[in-house]
């Protein structure tokens, strides 16, 4: 009884609490605190929720590694859903304020820019684990196919992280850091599956 | 600070000015930071009274001008100018200034003078660490001598009836406005005549992303970028970049016969 109410305190107070940065970038955007060019600091912001979300629900995976406290568990959807919002959220600044909405404009920028590719890669590579994130999916899917198709989101790190370093123009040390966590964290996961493979057999 | 008696110049455009706010607050002047908002909040730092250029090289008077000298001597024009970034974002701005070649001819090129290199202050005591090792100081760009006479070239001692604000280029910077605005370089110490091609910072840094000419040209894409379009601000409307930023007519000329993909 305890550990339930635990577990909806987390998952409800995490899919509010998730919301919040997003709100505050639209009071600020909306009241004209976002300095000279409010579009470049939307498109970075919401770039870096993404991109913070999408850390800490790989992270969770590590850490519940090694603390089986169930209500953890009821923290992950959250945080990957919102990854995936604020991933979209990006890709709408960028197409309807950066872009102006011209399609024309978006298009020419998708055929010859890398970091565009790699964005949009990245949101189509999330797009089936948001598609799959509702309560009936893994039971439509069978629990073992669901499970698979959630380890694309390894993939979209990568992808992810490539995109960052490329708008960072390969310079920043916090993008390198980023990596080695992200690096780590697959390593991990990889050791993790071989030890399971092998207590199997 | 106002300028006094500020007459309207050629060349303006009609389009809509981007705010003062806009064009003082969002700058590159790597001196002091990277960020777009480093120079407003460290630029201050920048002393611009007493301010001389020096005048050297292929010349018939060579020697210091005082900045009085040069605001008593040229009237000071209005020109309303498209400004290009290499970054694909631009802004419309009413320079306050006077041509370029009016103080050539005051000071006198001789016949055997091919181009112009400026060379910007350098004080490492005011640039805020992060701009160390960036870029070599002092800051360096050059002209054809034919581009620095031409009628667009000029030298801009104020914005929008205002002296010059510091993170702009005080107290006096180029404006070359078919050429993207790394060109324009600001707060100038020196002004050299000279027959070989000088070599500027950008274009010594990375030869492949910032050419010599630096013209605006939406056919020529940076290496990691292309020019097509650009972000104009403060509203941040998407809109077509032209060729030579919308000069074409005016100078085209200059480069007739060479192939822009290369000297580009």
């Amino acid at each position: 009884m305890q550990a339930s109410r635990m577990t909806s305190v987390i998952r409800w107070g995490l899919w509010g609490a998730c919301g919040v940065p997003g709100l505050f970038l639209i009071w600020h955007w909306q009241t004209g605190q976002l300095g000279v060019v409010p579009h470049e600091v939307m498109l970075h912001r919401t770039g870096r929720y993404a991109l913070l979300f999408l850390m800490a629900t790989l992270a969770l995976g590590f850490i519940q590694a090694f603390i089986s406290w169930r209500p953890l568990y009821a923290a992950r959807r959250p945080l990957g859903v919102w990854t995936f919002l604020y991933a979209c959220g990006h890709a709408m600044t960028w197409l309807f304020l950066d872009q102006g909405g011209i399609w024309e404009f978006a298009l020419a920028e998708m055929r010859e820019m890398l970091h565009v590719k790699l964005g949009i890669a990245g949101l189509l590579l999330m797009l089936p684990l948001a598609l799959t994130s509702v309560d009936i999916a893994p039971r439509l899917l069978g629990f073992k196919l669901w499970k698979k198709l959630h380890l694309l989101v390894w993939p979209a790190a990568i992808v992810v992280i490539a995109h960052t370093w490329v708008v960072s123009r390969f310079q920043s040390p916090l993008v390198v850091v980023l990596t080695l966590v992200i690096l780590f964290l697959l390593a991990s996961r990889l050791y993790a599956a071989r030890a399971q493979s092998k207590a199997k057999t | 600070q106002s300028l006094p008696e500020v007459v309207p110049g050629p060349f303006s455009t009609d389009e809509a000015l981007t705010s003062f706010d806009v064009a003082t607050g969002y700058c590159n002047f790597f001196e002091f930071g990277p960020a777009k908002d480093d120079p407003a909040q460290h630029a201050h730092a920048l002393q611009t009274d007493p301010w001389s250029i020096e005048i050297d090289g292929l010349v018939d008077r060579p020697g210091p001008i005082a900045m009085e000298d040069l605001l008593a001597r040229f009237p000071i024009e209005e020109r309303i100018y498209r400004l290009r970034c290499v970054e694909a974002w631009s802004m419309v701005i009413p320079w306050n200034g006077f041509a370029l070649a009016d103080l050539l001819a005051h000071v006198g090129v001789k016949s055997d003078a091919r181009y112009v290199r400026f060379e910007a202050f350098d004080d490492t005591s005011i640039m805020p660490r992060a701009a160390q090792g960036l870029l070599d100081w002092p800051y360096v760009e050059a002209l054809r001598l034919d581009e620095a006479v031409h009628p667009l070239t000029i030298l801009a001692v104020g914005m929008y009836g205002e002296v010059m604000p510091n993170q702009n280029g005080a107290p006096i910077r180029l404006v070359v406005p078919w050429k993207y605005g790394f060109k324009s370089i600001k707060s100038i110490k020196r002004i050299s005549l000279l027959a070989e091609r000088p070599m500027p910072t950008w274009h010594e840094k990375s030869p492949r992303e910032y050419g010599f000419y630096a013209n605006v040209n939406p056919t020529v894409r940076h290496p990691r970028w292309h020019q097509a379009t650009e972000r104009r601000l403060h509203d941040g409307n998407r809109i077509r970049t032209e060729m030579f930023n919308g000069y074409e007519e005016l100078v085209a000329d200059l480069y007739a016969g060479m192939d822009l993909e290369t000297h580009y």
